[in-house]
């Protein structure tokens, strides 16, 4: 067969190559974009903060291990419970995955880099900076301490009146934004940078489960942020969307918190089991039984997860019919998840497995988190679970669920991937001893918990009174607790003797895997980029490796004299645009850091410093957006195979159409909930929809504001036409249009203010006052996007062919307009269709 | 063009869970909305609202489930063109479809055995 680039190329080719690619050294390193950079120092903040969040856990265990003890008072105890659980899954679970996503996937699917390098850099700093804001809390007496699911009325401001709640809403908000960034790259890269010939079917295991990752990141999410909005909203401005006085419920936090919650389990199972579907075969040296079934296994458990949400309700008095569904799907996702346990376990049959220690990790995986699943079918069950709700027994199944099904294979991944990223493996022996005592601590500790809940001690207790049969369990735990942190004590020891990232002098492929990713050869991930013919393309490919080293396949060195990736279709694969990459730059780190400033002064209610650096983050975004959508800078280039490619490209083909529109599902998920939001306090609201004294607004104003909001749609979409035909017809529609939008969002929140609705009043005029508020946020950003775009406009930056940034301005505003509609409708129509005033 | 093809291998990919969700949204929301105002003892044909209502969107979407499952079978790629469905896609959408029905199956069945508010 003849490889794309059979010749050999030239020495001074091989340099320039690696010298566009090579990282900026000494104290600008912080400007680097590179995802091989960008991904492990997201791991790495990942496993310092599981570190820290294990440290707290060992100071309760310490607490708890004898009866009566006043080791650490109640308040402390609090603040541990909280931030153990809050970092565990918002600074340790899912960012780890993130990041490996973000180290793994290009070099897995043959890409040089993530679609949107500085974004992955800007979603660490953000993330890197949030949370050590979020962490320092703990050292001023600061932490939250309302449970790591913050349920009002306990953390509204009446009950807690301090900051700390504060901390949790707006640090939590910030580290979201960081996720979202990640789901949104991951599902553009995953679709469209896969090498050529990765058709659907050759997708490696890992990078279906980073998709459905992603997916739910995008559903799931929306909501969370939505309802630390209205808590934070609540208290700050006394909004009652949770206080029952006032029309509102605090249940409804409840729905929104768990409609994230519950798949948030998925989220970080799902990538874990992608993960242990490359390693099983590997370690058994045979490629993985039932391929198909597995992916059916990752979308189902994708959708049914977000079909369990009020399992974590079941004591909340909700009709029994509604719970059964969620019983119903709980039992169901139990279905995906057995798939792929018999998937591994035939693959592991049908090879001859080297038990390794990544193997070692897997099986213990394999062991916990199969026990961890049958206490949850036990909890599916609803009178089981008002037996043991709220009692260790729940602690114990959480734990070896999450321990079992998300710590153990990572750490399986860290072993087995540590090869490709170091000069060295990690060591055989100390691996050996880290899984021995990971496994029996993590057993002796949360295995007893089962049965001191059971004897009906209650989470979250600061102590207990001796005599209840409570005292040896509890000091089994704690002593298994600590077998447990020596066992990733033993780990943190091997990665400070073994591990020396390099990604050019890598150890290499030991465990002779078969999976692309294998072939790295530096920060470029390949020299070449594969054309790939099999789902293990470096065992079906004699030879591969040394072939995309010697450049022989695809876009061989830098026809643009700057970093590049291919572009492929999303079903086949196929070769479509050379994608530009852009190269270290401080802007994202610049963002980050304003946008953090923006967040820690709101926490502590500073607004105008807030308002400053809210400013400065905007500017560090112009100033990194500026520099983007560069036009066709160069000819065609020829990739190979005599393929000649484009270099840019724009509309519904381009890489930022995409991304733009999966922002877009973004918000119509968010806007989604705001609207379960509505409906659902309506609910609890029987006959005060609006309320006694309340009038609805006439029918004219919002017809009218409607009419404006397609009116300044109309302009945006004539603009887009009339962009190439020169004249300054396309900057002076869309200042126009701009001029409408706002006069739209403005209309429909006077209306409400002058027909004497007030949001403080009850949680009719929140939700409706809420309601504007967004839909005004969206009219803010889409006129910065449109001042933008002209401003581009008027520089010479946007022409008929230059046009990927007009096109995603029209996108946004075509969007903001939609769900504009959407409000209008809901907010005004609802209250009429009932047969209100 | 791609575009094109994406939504469409993606939505037979996805139909059979997409088509559960709807199940199970539509069953949640009849459910919550009747119960919070009060509408559980209202007859619609003669059956009570309730296992009426759940009934026919477990059958409605089951119908539909199993449309999905039969269409994608019958794409064959005789013509091996790039507007077919490729094998991989078709068995994908079959096997999802029908695990789906067992997700819809399940989450119908509750109407047989509750049928009030309580």
């Amino acid at each position: 067969v003849t490889l794309p680039n059979p010749t050999e190329r030239s020495q001074e080719e091989n340099e320039q190559f690696v010298t566009i690619w090579r990282p900026p050294q000494g104290w600008r390193f912080f400007s680097v974009v590179n995802n091989i950079f960008v991904g492990q120092l997201h791991v790495a903040t990942a496993l310092f903060f599981f570190l820290m969040a294990g440290l707290l856990a060992m100071l309760m265990r310490a607490q708890l291990a004898l009866p009566d003890s006043n080791l650490i008072g109640h308040d402390l105890f609090n603040q541990l419970f909280t931030m153990h659980g809050s970092m565990m899954m918002f600074l340790f679970a899912t960012p780890v995955m993130g990041g490996m996503a973000v180290y793994l996937l290009p070099s897995m699917q043959g890409a040089r880099d993530m679609p949107f390098p500085r974004l992955s850099a800007y979603g660490f700093w953000s993330y890197f900076i949030g949370g050590m804001i979020f962490f320092s809390s703990l050292f001023f007496g600061m932490a939250p301490d309302g449970g790591w699911f913050m349920y009002p009325p306990l953390t509204s401001i009446e009950f807690s009146p301090d900051i700390n709640a504060d901390f949790w809403l707006l640090g939590i908000a910030f580290i979201e934004i960081s996720v979202i960034a990640a789901a949104i790259e991951i599902i553009v890269g995953v679709f469209r940078t896969r090498a050529p010939g990765m058709t659907l079917d050759k997708i490696p295991i890992y990078t279906w489960a980073m998709l459905v990752f992603a997916g739910m990141i995008i559903f799931a999410f929306p909501a969370l942020v939505l309802g630390t909005l209205m808590l934070e909203i609540e208290r700050a401005f006394h909004w009652p969307f949770f206080i029952a006085a006032k029309g509102g419920d605090s249940l409804l936090w409840q729905h929104l918190f768990w409609f994230f919650g519950h798949p948030e389990v998925y989220i970080i199972f799902v990538p874990a089991a992608g993960m242990v579907s490359m390693i099983v075969p590997v370690m058994a040296q045979t490629p993985l039984i039932g391929y198909r079934l597995v992916v059916l296994a990752l979308i189902a458990t994708g959708f049914f997860s977000f079909g369990l949400w009020v399992h974590h309700m079941f004591a909340t008095g909700m009709p029994k019919v509604s719970m059964s569904f969620f019983s119903a799907a709980s039992m169901a996702v139990a279905i995906p998840s057995g798939i792929q346990v018999f998937a591994w376990i035939a693959t592991i049959a049908a090879g001859k497995l080297k038990l390794t220690v990544p193997a070692l990790f897997i099986l213990g995986f394999l062991f916990i988190f199969t026990l961890g699943g049958l206490t949850g079918v036990m909890v599916a069950m609803v009178p089981y679970d008002w037996q043991v709700h709220d009692t260790y027994f729940v602690v114990a199944h959480l734990h070896y669920v999450l321990i079992g099904g998300m710590v153990f294979p990572l750490f399986a991944a860290l072993y087995y991937w540590a090869p490709m990223a170091s000069r060295r493996p990690l060591s055989e022996s100390l691996g050996r001893w880290a899984f021995g005592l990971m496994f029996a601590g993590t057993n002796l500790t949360f295995f007893p918990m089962h049965l001191t809940g059971l004897l009906g001690m209650p989470r979250r207790v600061y102590t207990y009174p001796s005599g209840l049969g409570w005292d040896g369990l509890n000091l089994l735990s704690s002593a298994g607790a600590v077998m447990l942190a020596a066992g990733v004590g033993v780990v943190v020891i091997d990665f400070a003797r073994n591990f020396r990232s390099s990604a050019l002098h890598n150890a290499g492929n030991i465990w002779n895997a078969g999976t692309l990713e294998w072939a790295m050869g530096g920060a470029y991930s390949m020299r070449s980029i594969a054309r790939v013919t099999g789902r293990y393309a470096v065992w079906d490919q004699p030879g591969l490796t040394e072939d995309l080293r010697a450049g022989h396949h695809y876009l061989p060195a830098a026809p643009t004299g700057g970093r590049e990736t291919l572009v492929t279709s999303p079903i086949d694969a196929r070769p479509q645009y050379v994608l530009q990459l852009p190269s270290a730059d401080w802007a994202p780190l610049v963002a980050a850091l304003f946008t953090a400033g923006f967040f820690l002064f709101l926490i502590f209610k500073m607004v105008a410093p807030a308002l400053l650096f809210g400013g400065a983050a905007l500017a560090a975004f112009i100033w990194w957006l500026w520099r983007t959508d560069p036009g066709a800078t160069h000819d065609p280039v020829d990739i190979g195979d005599g393929i000649t490619l484009p270099v840019y490209a724009t509309g519904s083909g381009s890489h930022s159409w995409w991304a733009m529109v999966t922002l877009l599902v973004v918000l119509g998920t968010f806007f989604a909930s705001q609207m379960f939001s509505y409906l659902y306090l309506w609910m609890v609201n029987p006959g005060a929809w609006p309320p006694a004294g309340v009038a609805l607004p006439h029918l004219g104003t919002p017809a009218f504001a409607a009419a404006v909001y397609i009116a300044s749609s109309a302009l945006v979409a004539l603009a887009g036409r009339r962009l190439g035909h020169g004249g300054i017809a396309t900057p002076a529609l869309l200042a126009f249009a701009v001029v409408l939008l706002i006069a739209a969002a403005a209309t429909e929140i006077l209306t409400h203010w002058n027909s004497g609705l007030r949001p403080a009043a009850d949680s009719y005029g929140a939700i409706v006052y809420l309601t504007g508020s967004i839909q005004g946020a969206a009219v803010f950003v889409a006129t910065i996007m449109a001042l933008f775009t002209i401003a581009k406009h008027l520089t010479g930056r946007l022409a008929g062919t230059r046009r990927v940034t007009l096109d995603n301005t029209m996108l946004f505003w075509h969007y903001t307009v939609v769900q504009g509609l959407a409000g209008l409708l809901v907010v005004h129509g609802f209250p009429r269709a009932l047969g209100g005033p | 063009m791609d575009n094109a093809r994406f939504a469409s291998v993606i939505g037979y990919v996805l139909a059979g869970m997409i088509l559960w969700a709807v199940a199970f949204t539509a069953a949640y929301t009849v459910v919550a909305v009747v119960c919070a105002r009060r509408l559980g003892d209202v007859d619609v044909l003669g059956l009570p609202i309730l296992p009426f209502s759940i009934g026919a969107i477990t059958v409605v979407t089951l119908a539909a489930t199993g449309l999905v499952a039969v269409a994608a079978q019958r794409r064959r790629p005789s013509t091996g063109e790039e507007s077919e469905l490729p094998a991989f896609v078709r068995t994908l959408t079959l096997i999802v479809a029908l695990l789906a029905i067992v997700g819809i199956v399940w989450n119908g069945l509750p109407a047989l055995f509750f049928i009030t508010c309580a």
